[in-house]
């Protein structure tokens, strides 16, 4: 193999062992990945990786040049896919990789660089500040009342998705016979689909005149419609997931349990969700995701006006007056997003920032969860 | 269930009770339903029972009883009745079979129900206000649970082993101890930090020591109490005992402390905190049997004599100040039915069936079932509520004309459908409903007819041409049916298919006389062999002749003599390509050849005149198209004739294994492309529609690219067939959007569809006819594929056929057809003139759609392979691993936000259609690559290994094994995604903008333009504002009263059909594939 193509990467690597001794394997390594190729396969791969990088440059930096080095790679590959078609296609899938990555990356560094400005504004006042005023244009921007507006809706939706989304789970896994099970497990999945604008929709126009009726409500959207509703429709996930959860339990484990003479409820109650506890709480936790950053259904029901219902005494009534309006984060981002004030967008950005950060708490956590049910599970198998 | 348990064990007696509480619990639930009724505001409170039962019996009885009486008479009978089974049970007056205690669970949800009955109650009494004694009291009991918890958790890992019995006794001092301990603790705490507390310590030290004392008495006789219900048998257990009990004093101490502190003693929550804990006592410390039916049944015939006393009537209301509402009887009263019918029921459920293991799981399962039904039923509901409101506005101006038919034949009373049906389409329907029959009468019998019937369901056996024999029998069923359906019915035919029917039937039946009859005679004779070996022969034979004996009759009837040479021809071509499926082995390049000689012939035997001159000059401008300028939709079918072209070319060079396929996608290639191809230049004398051809396209191409994937394969062909595919659709969907006309009220323009229609009809034949004798199982998977294949190309070949003569000679479907359609909702643009419609935001949330597809799928299905087959496996692939679902679970609202600040200033600074689908193809990248990775991960090592040991490189195991078996999971995840994308509205508010309706959809492919500066392609019409479902729902919710709400249910309705048929597509994918990996 050997020869001129390679000997610039074998000088390199000469000079990596003799300097550093400690990364010997790792040089070795990269020379003989290298001494493999040939020269063709070496040109698709540096070709092609440093257009795939000119382009991606190009697209952040000066995005009306990105066609060049676009059609540069697609021509490499193009070449590559015939000559070299093992190389490429590992070229190509580590690409895929990159840009995914990428992707993923660009969205947590916008996110936070544009609301630098407003945290280093606020510093740690834009979560502590209870006080009025919590808004207002290029000075104050304190997102308690948002965050108060979400944690209310979230824990409205937890008390509905969190134990009729168990019940349905259970229902499904264990008492539904055969038939029904058939039906109703994919038939929720279905009803996972129903969009969110179609819940706000049903809330604005239905459920708001149902609490102006019925709870004598003065004002327009109610926190406690939005939290139902959002729970509702957090509620086939956690169905459908806890479901899984309890599916996962091997059958041996529940065996066990019924030739001791245990009833199917016993077996339920003190194996089966012992044993899917974790897996439920991952599902519980995956629809309180939902719940959190559920926008539309949200903005179609609360009116939409920052305020923070009675703390300290500031409000004009209790902090548990949940039938009053509020705002939430993500409605708030959604009411707000044609402000004129430059400012006030990059306020929306921290909103963003703080539900980002929760939910991805949220869903790291469950997946711990989950995976410590899964190793646990695999243990006692 | 119970019922089981039950059934060695019950006594007559018992089986009188039991018919009892059964009545009590069918009350019950009677009353549950009703109240739900109630809640959702189908029957009020006030409605008379005589209203609801319309009955003379017992008129005396019910007059002027209302439902708000019955409730209360229900919950205060049950609940009686419930309460005198526990004491009988007690009593031991019924056999029952109880435990200990019921336990701390009902006991904390009871008490939780007696405190709100009782606030509810008593804030009636005394005046509702903040309660901040009881905040000190919650307060309390949490410091006091969780420090008693931990004391004593320590204590125990502190204590060492001793015997069981030792250990409870002298955990009982222990408690005392710690109990004595904590409060003293807590109690200091409380007030030497307390901030406002300006007492002296020594007053505090001296308050502190007595109370100290007695609640470490109290804990401990608590504890104890506790110990019969949670029956502890771990250190665990019992420091969860001894929680509750010091959580039960620092609840007292907290209060205490507030009274001390002079926050005020509230009126309302003192009577609910003493209710609430003498419920949870009556719970927990008595046996099961009377611990949880008494408080249930108290509780329930409590709320039942409110009612009955009218305490709380039916005009009671409440609006307690600093509340932004209030309440009213209209929703407090059901919700209080709803509590306490659910308390009878569980109890009732518990004493049907003696209380003790059998019991609970009644009771249980009663209450899970309840709450899963109740869960069902509200979604249900929701999605049944949405149809029923906008179907009014979905439906408005909807005029399925000829599409009616069938159902104005079947019900002529159906309302809302009008106009005068097509003749052609009731013959067709009936026809094809033959051919269904007819298929599966052909597939019940070809196993008799081989003799060869197993016993297992999967092994019943077929012989390889069952197929065929189910595609003829179903064919002649078809035509059968069609001319029973038009004498039955007393309809006139169309003549050309009739007459070409006759024609079928004639020559069809003489070739089973003459082929198929004598093979079967021979076959007696010289054994199954023969038949299997020259079965398929006959049977092609016959519908070799039959089809002609059909084109032969079509093509006799009145047309020019110039049109019915095109019949022939498209009758030869589907031949031709039936012929090349099924003998390419034997000659591929003259199956190849073969549809080009024809078109040749025809044109020659055409007057060697004009025609062909087009076709040359046709080509030459397809050659010269690739220029600056042209717009796409001209570019494309140049490319792909060159491609085919060689195809075609490869396969005349190479007539090896290779060859041969490349024949079978030359023969595709060439006859959908004849079809792209006549449009473009034109024939004489005719005027095929665009979508015809464009439609055969994209099914010839989409049935044999199904057909590779369901192979498991994939060559030339299907790379040929998915090109065929694209191109088909994007043809397809451009003739039928292109003809939206917003604003004007125009439909679909009519012959554009008709012949598509008529076209699936018999390809749905074929359909049938290969999945039923596929779907058997039979013999080897290579026979199972190809008749599947043959009968999907024998069925696009007749629709061909048919579709063409139809148009060609002139005999078409606009005689018939003032409209096959009139749908204005969907077809409109928006319109203030005319009836509003979606068609632009359809068409835009189907380009979004295909944008964030092509996006995000191959970006996440290389990433997925690269990471599981290329990457080490380790920290960096298990942080993507989590990365990606923490992104996955990301808000929507955040994607847009990052589409704001990242691509808006990209792509020209204003919203865009392109920016729109950027961001959804970024929402569905992590799923697309969760999902992936998942089903790769699930495919064996085993297949791996077994690739490898073949010598196969890694690339070629990836791409040819494990992908393939990867591929189900991958597309499921990628159905569902787009799912949930295609719904989704936070996003685009952000970044799409176009919440205002648009009169006419997007067309995309219109507004490539090659440009001579960078990037060289421009689309205007990406970088514009579209419109999309969801944002013009959106735009409803945000005109507020100005917003036309029955727009907005139509819109709502139209977009849940959208998504919602993604789910089920998805769910059914994963289904059929699930069983099929399962079956292998």
């Amino acid at each position: 193999m050997g020869g001129t193509p390679v000997s610039l990467f074998g000088y390199l690597a000469g000079v990596g062992r003799r300097t550093v001794a400690g990364g010997r394997d790792r040089l070795r390594k990269t020379e003989r990945h290298f001494e493999e190729r040939t020269r063709g396969e070496l040109a698709v791969e540096v070709l092609g990786g440093g257009s795939l990088v000119a382009a991606i440059a190009a697209f952040v930096q000066a995005p009306e040049l990105v066609a060049f080095p676009l059609v540069a790679f697609l021509l490499v590959t193009g070449y590559g896919w015939f000559a070299h078609q093992e190389v490429t296609a590992r070229l190509y899938t580590f690409s895929a990789t990159v840009g995914t990555v990428l992707t993923l990356g660009l969205i947590t560094v916008y996110l936070f660089a544009h609301s630098l400005p407003i945290f280093q504004m606020m510093g740690l006042d834009i979560v502590t500040n209870v006080d009025k005023p919590w808004w207002v244009d290029g000075q104050v921007y304190s997102m308690v009342p948002m965050m108060y507006g979400t944690f209310v809706t979230t824990m409205l939706a937890l008390l509905v998705c969190g134990p009729l989304g168990i019940a349905g789970a259970i229902y499904i896994n264990e008492i539904a016979s055969g038939t029904i099970r058939e039906i109703v497990k994919p038939g929720v999945e279905i009803l996972a689909g129903i969009p969110s604008i179609v819940y706000g929709y049903i809330g604005f126009k239905i459920l708001n005149s149902y609490m102006r009726d019925e709870f004598l409500q003065s004002g327009f959207g109610s926190l406690l419609v939005a939290g139902l509703v959002v729970g509702v429709m957090a509620l086939p996930t956690v169905v459908s997931i806890g479901e899984d959860a309890l599916e996962t339990v091997p059958n041996s484990m529940k065996d066990g349990s019924v030739a001791m003479g245990a009833t199917d409820w016993q077996t339920m109650k003190s194996i089966t969700i012992p044993a899917a506890f974790s897996g439920l709480s991952a599902a519980v936790l995956l629809g309180l995701g939902r719940a959190v950053g559920e926008t539309m259904a949200a903005t179609a029901i609360l009116g939409g006006a920052i305020k923070l219902p009675g703390f300290g005494g500031l409000g004009d009534t209790a902090y548990w007056d949940i039938i009053r309006p509020g705002e939430t984060l993500t409605t708030l981002i959604a009411n707000n997003y044609g402000s004129a004030s430059q400012t006030s967008i990059r306020a929306l950005f921290a909103a963003g920032v703080i539900l980002f950060v929760t939910v991805a708490i949220l869903s790291i956590t469950s997946q711990y969860i989950e995976n410590r049910m899964q190793k646990k599970l695999r243990g006692e198998r | 269930m119970s019922e089981a348990y039950n059934s060695d064990l019950v006594t007559e007696e018992v089986g009188s009770v039991n018919r009892a509480i059964t009545v009590v619990i069918g009350l019950s639930l009677l009353s549950f339903l009703l109240a739900c009724t109630v809640l959702l505001k189908y029957v009020s409170l006030e409605t008379p029972l005589s209203a609801l039962v319309p009955t003379t019996v017992g008129d005396g009885a019910l007059s002027g009883a209302t439902v708000f009486d019955l409730f209360g008479l229900i919950l205060f009978a049950d609940g009686l009745a419930v309460a005198l089974f526990g004491i009988a049970s007690r009593a031991n007056v019924i056999d029952t079979d109880p435990n200990e205690s019921a336990g701390i669970v009902p006991g904390t949800v009871f008490g939780f129900l007696a405190f709100c009955t009782g606030g509810l109650i008593a804030s009636q009494t005394f005046g509702f206000s903040t309660p901040g004694v009881l905040w000190y009291g919650i307060v309390g009991f949490l410091v006091g649970a969780v420090l008693w918890f931990v004391l004593t958790t320590a204590m125990f890992k502190l204590g060492g082993s001793r015997t069981r019995q030792d250990e409870w006794t002298a955990r009982r001092y222990e408690t005392a101890i710690v109990g004595g301990v904590g409060s003293v603790t807590l109690v200091v705490a409380l007030f030497v930090f307390g901030p406002v507390v300006d007492n002296s310590l020594l007053d505090a030290a001296v308050l502190a020591v007595p109370v100290a004392l007695a609640s470490g008495v109290v804990t401990g006789a608590i504890a104890r109490g506790g110990r019969m219900a949670l029956a502890p048998d771990t250190p665990g257990d019992w420091a969860r005992a001894v929680a509750l009990g010091g959580g039960v004093v620092g609840f007292f101490a907290g209060v205490g402390f507030g009274l001390f502190r002079g926050t005020g003693i509230v009126g309302w929550s003192a009577p609910a905190v003493a209710l609430a804990l003498a419920v949870a006592a009556l719970t927990i410390v008595p046996r099961e049997d009377v611990g949880s039916t008494l408080p249930a049944g108290l509780l329930s015939a409590f709320l039942g004599l409110v009612l009955l006393t009218r305490f709380l009537g039916p005009q009671w209301q409440w609006q307690p100040e600093n509340l932004g509402g209030g309440f009213v009887a209209p929703v407090v009263v059901p919700s209080l039915v709803v509590v306490g019918s659910l308390l009878t029921v569980w109890a009732g459920s518990k004493a049907s069936s003696d209380f003790g293991a059998s019991g609970r799981q009644h009771g249980a399962y009663l209450l899970i079932s309840m709450t899963a039904y109740g869960m069902i039923g509200v979604l249900a509901l929701l999605l049944l509520f949405v149809f029923s409101k906008g179907w009014g506005s979905v439906a408005n101006g909807f005029d399925p004309s000829t599409l009616s038919v069938p159902f104005v034949t079947v019900a002529p009373e159906l309302p809302g459908l009008s106009g005068v049906g097509s003749p052609l389409l009731v013959t067709t329907l009936i026809a094809a409903l033959g051919g269904v029959v007819g298929v599966g009468v052909a597939r019940s019998t070809g196993a008799k007819v081989t003799g060869e019937t197993g016993t297992g369901t999967r092994t019943w056996s077929k012989s390889p041409h069952a197929g065929s024999a189910a595609a003829l029998t179903g064919f002649f069923a078809f035509c059968a049916g069609g001319l029973l359906g038009t004498m039955l019915l007393g309809l006139e035919a169309p003549a050309p298919l009739w007459y070409g029917t006759v024609g079928a039937l004639l020559t069809g039946t003489a070739a089973l006389l003459l082929v198929v009859v004598p093979l079967k005679v021979a076959a007696r004779f010289r054994g199954p062999d023969f038949e299997r070996q020259y079965g398929p022969v006959a049977l092609w034979a016959a519908v070799g002749a039959t089809a002609l004996g059909f084109l032969v009759g079509v093509a006799g009837i009145g047309a020019p003599p110039a049109d019915r040479a095109y019949v022939v021809l498209f009758g030869l071509l589907g031949l031709g390509v039936v012929a090349a499926f099924r003998y390419r082995q034997v000659s591929p390049t003259v199956a190849s050849v073969l549809p080009f000689v024809l078109l040749v012939t025809v044109v020659l035997i055409d007057g060697l005149g004009e025609g062909w001159q087009l076709v040359i000059n046709g080509i030459q401008a397809e050659i010269a198209l690739p220029v600056v300028g042209l717009t796409l939709p001209e570019t494309v079918p140049g490319v792909v004739l060159l491609a085919f072209g060689a195809g075609a070319v490869a396969t005349a060079v190479r007539e090896d294994e290779l060859g041969a396929r490349l024949v079978g996608g030359a023969v595709v290639g060439t006859f959908g492309l004849l079809s792209v191809l006549l449009p473009v230049v034109g024939m004489p004398g005719v005027a095929i529609p665009g979508a015809v051809p464009a439609g055969l396209l994209a099914v010839v191409g989409a049935l044999v690219f199904l057909r590779d994937l369901l192979d498991r394969r994939g060559d030339v062909r299907t790379g040929a067939a998915g090109v065929a595919l694209v191109v088909g659709v994007v043809f397809l969907a451009r003739y039928f959007l292109g003809e939206f006309t917003g604003g004007v009220g125009d439909g679909l323009a009519t012959p554009r569809v008709g012949p598509f229609v008529v076209a699936v009809v018999p390809l749905f034949l074929g359909w049938v006819a290969g999945r039923t004798t596929a779907g058997t199982g039979f013999g080897e998977r290579h026979d199972a594929t190809r008749i599947l294949t043959t009968s999907l190309v024998a069925g696009v070949a007749a629709a061909a056929t048919l579709v063409v003569a139809f148009e060609v000679a002139g005999m078409g479907f606009t005689p018939f057809d003032p409209g096959w359609l009139t749908w204005p909702f969907v077809t409109n643009g928006s319109s203030l003139r005319n009836i509003n419609g979606v068609a632009p935001a359809i068409v835009g949330t189907v380009w979004l759609i295909a944008g964030a597809v092509l996006f995000a799928v191959p970006l996440g299905i290389g990433g997925a392979i690269f990471l599981t087959e290329y990457a080490e496996q380790g920290r960096f692939t298990s942080l993507v691993g989590i990365a990606t679902n923490a992104l996955w679970s990301t808000p929507s609202i955040v994607y847009g936000l990052f589409g704001f600040a990242f691509l808006m200033p990209r792509l020209g600074g204003d919203e865009s259609l392109l920016g729109g689908m950027l961001v959804l193809g970024f929402m569905l990248l992590p799923l697309v690559l969760i999902t992936t990775r998942e089903s790769i991960k699930a495919v064996p090592d085993e297949y791996r290994d077994g690739s490898a040991a073949l010598g196969v490189n890694k690339w070629q195991t990836i791409r040819s094994v494990v992908l393939p078996a990867a591929l189900p999971g991958a597309i499921t995840g990628v159905i569902l995604g787009v799912g949930r994308i295609a719904g989704e509205t936070a996003p685009l508010i952000l970044i799409l903008g176009g919440t205002q309706g648009a009169g006419s959809p997007v067309d995309v492919i219109e507004g490539f333009r090659f440009t001579a500066t960078p990037p060289f392609v421009a689309n205007e019409v990406m970088m514009e504002q579209a419109s999309a479902l969801p944002l013009r729902l959106w735009a409803v919710i945000k005109a507020g009263v100005g917003g036309s709400t029955e727009f907005g249910w139509g819109t709502a309705m139209v977009l849940l059909m959208v998504v919602l048929s993604f789910y089920v597509i998805g769910i059914a994918t994963r289904k059929y594939f699930r069983r099929k990996l399962d079956y292998e």
